[in-house]
């Protein structure tokens, strides 16, 4: 089965997996690092200790992504960054020093926390919003997205349609406008995070 | 096959089980909003770092966190950038980075943020730095025109260049490491920090681990792409800002990362393709070619150093030539010439009349030794254009050296003898080799002949120049263009108008067809010919030229405030001529307003205070509006000497003037005056000549001196029939006020003659101008009608 590819571009996380240009870690750093850190602080970890928690895990992939063969049971990219976070988080919270992590310890069994898979999938959402928002600057108007940021700063659709000058109708479209491309553009994200054959 | 496809967990495959986490499912209304609004709140409260409490999180990247924070100790607020743990593998190494840090630490500079130190805290190092409220430099731009990121760009080759002169290099220029200030002031971020990277993890192995570190490569020059670490040097960090302004003027980057990486590099490898970008093509050609030079794949083609940069720019935002330019080197060289021509006009007038031959050269041979190294530096491989720049160097050093015969002449040598010792050597073939420069030095030949009224001689040497243009460098070339301006100004002065508006719309629309319709050369071209215009009475189509610049001006937004004066002061002459008053006072008090406090001595001020003088006394503000033709007038005497054909013509203004307001005596000794100087320095054809008769036959008559007045008016207006072709309207002028005089006199049938005779001149002519053909033959009409009722039919 083909997978819908634009161009013949291979995904991020195919080209780590089968030969990783220097570059693309950074990218995958900058995408994912800041997820990560965040599901570490909402366990509680201190910011230094969830850095590092994270930069663990990024040496885990570096080997792991090399090494791994294509296995459908292992699921979404995301549910492995889940359980690699996941332990981490649990072994940090038991160990002083995150560094003492063996580095395959991905392996290691670790009770199953619905709680835990809740945090990590609230902040995954988060990331993927603030993806989108981020990408809304290169696709819309800038007068909408100070629109739509006023939405987002807490503002009533009234207040905000005085504020700018419109019509209430104006502003709900603009929200309306808004939701379509960042459904668009998050779709895309997923889409292209899963694309990667574990 | 895609896991994707797969279904597994919960959110599954994109569709209606992804909308669903996502609160984006047509049931679930505007719970998406709240998920936005969550994602963008700041993380949670940050804790302490060693001493100091973490206030906020600024950033996160490839080299470590910074957060905002406060030491309680001291109460000031800093920024803590937490570098990732593990980087020292040793204790020389650390010691290394606190020497390196040192360093930074050394640079102070109000456009760099200051590094106050740094500690080891939990075993992650961590530089403690100068808190800035800022915004990165693409979030500050938006939205805001080119003059005004040009002057903050400015702003960061300064603080730059600080660091270069103290060997540190940045290395990783990026907009989250160009901070804006609330002030507008810029401030550079994580100075060196890169090289403190590149040199801890030199040692590592890993590769791809390293480099998951490393930023985006957009911003990156080739050679750092490549990990050619031994070639990256200044011109490294000019490359990098020539890709922020790339963002910043054209709105997207050179370099897109979106493409496949191996792509990517390629295509920084290749550089930007040899046709403007859409992209930049908006913020303007010379600003394209600015952004070009920097960001040249081989270093040896950027500019120098940031120091050449930010002169570019500053360049640009004056509105003058700017260096860098697509690889023509005559461009170049001309570039090179327009600098050096005040010093030459004033070094041989200098020479000419006051300190002799030696020191003027030695100056002159100084500046231009000093500029050829310059352009050495920073134009290394052109060696074409410097070559050519020596030449006309040489060649203007022998000059003024005095070689042969004008060693004899010693310190009595006039300019006139230098000019035509060096049309002399011109003319043997001095420059044979290199047409360009020659064309060059014929237009300064020219310029300079024309400074001396010696017009014959100044057009020879402009038609010249504009042969070996279009020979050297082509018809349609910028060169060719400039050469038929320089033409088109002389014609003017001479009073060929007909001729001298030929080359100027030639001019003009090379100039608008190579550099752009809005450019700024085009612009002064266009001016140039407007003004031709207005002396062919034709001041409706003038207006319309001017008004044109203004809007070239609006659109560019680099015209420097001498320019933009200008362009208000010309359309206000204008407007006074179409008794447009209102109109007119706004322009030209507007020209007055944006000339900058240096102008106050210049030909330039002494314009717009005339036209001010002009248009108040046609307002009925006579004495205000003579006192201010009396400054200008005197302004024009200091700056030209008593007498001087431009100080007469100025003379002619306020003795017009004067007679109107019934000031004859005075009046007509001032214009006696002017048309002595007039006729001696200009001939009796010249059309400033046949004005200013005419001016004092209309006062002479004003006095009650009819018989004065009507010899002088015949010869205005004979001399206005003679003059050469573009002069109608001097011939209209003329004819009204002889048969006016005419007919006072009792002599209808002469005046009659008179008008028949111009109105079949002025026939041939009138498709020109609407004004020529309403106001000057309507008049003729009219005055035929009464003077013999059907004579014509």
């Amino acid at each position: 089965m083909s997978h819908p590819v634009e161009g013949t571009r291979a995904s991020l996380l195919d080209r780590l997996r089968e030969g990783p240009d220097p570059q693309d870690w950074a990218r995958f750093d900058a995408l994912y690092r800041d997820l990560l850190v965040r599901f570490c602080r909402s366990r509680g970890l201190q910011q230094a200790d969830a850095e590092d928690a994270v930069q663990t895990v990024f040496g885990r992939l570096v080997g792991v992504l090399q090494r791994f063969q294509y296995d459908p049971a292992r699921g979404r990219f995301r549910d492995y960054l889940y359980r690699c976070a996941r332990s981490v988080v649990f072994e940090s919270t038991r160990r002083p020093k995150p560094d003492a992590i063996d580095v395959d310890g991905v392996e290691e069994p670790v009770a199953d926390d619905p709680d835990l898979e809740r945090s990590f999938e609230q902040e995954w959402v988060s990331h993927h919003y603030r993806r989108a928002i981020h990408a809304l600057t290169s696709n819309l108007e800038p007068r909408s997205i100070e629109v739509f940021e006023a939405l987002l700063a807490g503002g009533e659709i009234r207040a905000v349609a005085e504020r700018f000058q419109l019509s209430e109708a104006a502003v709900y479209k603009i929200q309306q406008r808004v939701r379509e491309r960042l459904r668009e553009r998050i779709h895309e994200q997923v889409r292209e995070e899963d694309r990667v054959e574990w | 096959m895609s896991s994707g496809e797969q279904g597994g967990p919960p959110g599954g495959e994109p569709g209606p089980g992804l909308d669903a986490l996502f609160g984006l499912a047509p049931e679930q209304g505007d719970s998406w909003v709240e998920l936005a609004r969550a994602a963008t709140q700041p993380a949670p409260p940050l804790g302490r770092l060693g001493e100091y409490e973490l206030l906020e999180e600024l950033g996160r990247g490839g080299q470590g966190t910074v957060y905002r924070a406060r030491q309680p100790l001291t109460g000031r607020t800093v920024a803590l950038k937490c570098l990732p743990a593990r980087v020292f593998a040793s204790q020389s190494s650390r010691e290394r980075f606190r020497r390196e840090v040192d360093a930074l630490a050394r640079l102070a500079h109000p456009g760099i943020v200051a590094i106050h130190g740094a500690e080891v805290i939990e075993n992650h190092p961590v530089l403690v730095m100068e808190w800035v409220d800022g915004r990165p430099i693409d979030t500050w731009a938006r939205g805001r025109g080119a003059r005004e990121i040009v002057e903050v760009l400015c702003a960061i080759c300064d603080g730059l260049s600080h660091a270069h002169r103290r060997g540190v290099l940045h290395r990783d220029l990026k907009p989250s490491n160009l901070l804006v200030d609330r002030a507008g002031r810029p401030r550079l971020l994580d100075f060196g920090l890169s090289k403190l990277r590149v040199d801890e993890e030199g040692a590592q192995v890993d590769v791809s681990r390293t480099a998951a570190f490393l930023g985006t490569p957009s911003f990156a020059p080739p050679e750092q792409v490549e990990g050619r670490w031994d070639d990256v040097d200044t011109r490294s960090d000019v490359y990098s800002l020539g890709a922020v302004m790339h963002l910043l003027l054209g709105g997207a980057p050179a370099f897109e990362a979106g493409a496949g990486l191996p792509e990517l590099f390629d295509r920084i490898r290749a550089g930007l393709p040899d046709r403007p970008t859409p992209v930049l093509a908006r913020a303007g050609r010379e600003l394209d070619w600015i952004v070009r030079t920097a960001l040249a794949p081989e270093p040896d083609r950027r500019y120098a150093g940031v120091e050449e940069l930010g002169a570019d720019l500053r360049r640009w935002l004056r509105g003058d030539w700017v260096a860098a330019h697509p690889p023509s080197w005559a461009y170049r060289l001309r570039k090179s010439f327009a600098r050096h021509r005040v010093l030459y006009v004033t070094s041989a007038l200098l020479l000419a009349g006051i300190l002799g031959v030696a020191i003027t050269v030695s100056v002159l041979a100084l500046r231009l030794d000093r500029q050829g190294e310059q352009l050495e530096q920073s134009l290394a491989g052109e060696r074409k254009a410097l070559r050519a720049q020596r030449a006309g160097s040489a060649f203007l050093g022998s000059l003024l050296a005095g070689t042969g015969s004008l060693r004899r002449a010693g310190p009595d040598l006039s300019l006139a003898q230098l000019l035509d010792q060096g049309v002399l050597e011109l003319d043997h073939g001095r420059l044979a080799d290199t047409p360009a420069v020659e064309a060059e030095m014929r237009m300064q030949l020219g310029r300079a002949y024309r400074g001396l009224e010696r017009f014959e001689a100044a057009l020879v040497q402009h038609r010249s120049a504009v042969e070996l243009a279009s020979r050297s460098e082509g018809a349609d070339s910028v060169l060719t263009a400039r050469a038929l301006d320089y033409l088109m100004r002389t014609l003017e002065l001479a009073g060929r108008l007909a001729e001298a508006e030929a080359a100027g719309r030639r001019s003009l629309e090379i100039l608008e067809q190579r550099l752009g319709p809005d450019a700024v050369d085009a612009t002064a071209v266009r001016n140039d010919l407007a003004s031709v215009l207005d002396e062919q009475g034709r001041f409706a189509e003038a207006l319309q030229l001017y008004r044109r610049g203004l809007e070239s001006a609006e659109r560019q937004g680099n015209y420097s405030a001498t320019a933009l004066s200008g362009i208000h002061r010309s359309l206000g002459l204008e407007l006074l001529e179409l008794g447009r008053l209102d109109e007119a006072l706004f322009h030209t008090r507007r020209a007055l307003e944006l000339m900058p406090p240096g102008d106050a001595a210049t030909e330039r001020m002494a314009r717009t205070r005339r036209n001010l003088g002009r248009v108040l006394a046609a307002r009925g503000e006579c004495e205000q509006g003579i006192a201010l033709l009396r400054e200008s007038l005197s302004q024009w005497t200091s700056l030209y000497g008593p007498g001087h054909c431009l100080v007469a013509v100025e003379t002619v203004r306020l003795g017009e003037q004067l007679a109107a307001q019934g000031g004859h005596s005075e009046a007509l000794e001032l214009l006696r005056g002017a048309v002595a100087t007039l006729e001696r320095a200009l001939g009796n054809a010249h059309p400033w000549t046949i004005r200013a008769r005419c001016a004092t036959g209309v006062a002479l008559k004003a006095a009650g001196e009819a018989p004065a007045a009507l010899e002088a008016l015949r010869a205005a207006h004979q001399g206005a029939l003679d003059a050469a072709a573009g002069n109608e309207a001097l011939v209209a002028a003329t004819a009204r006020a002889l048969a006016g005089v005419l007919e006072e006199a009792g002599s209808q049938d002469e005046a009659l003659a008179v008008l028949v005779q111009a109105g079949a001149r002025l026939a041939g002519r009138v498709e020109h101008s609407e004004e020529l053909r309403r106001g000057t033959l309507g008049v003729l009409d009219g005055l035929r009608e009464k003077l013999a009722p059907g004579a014509l039919r």
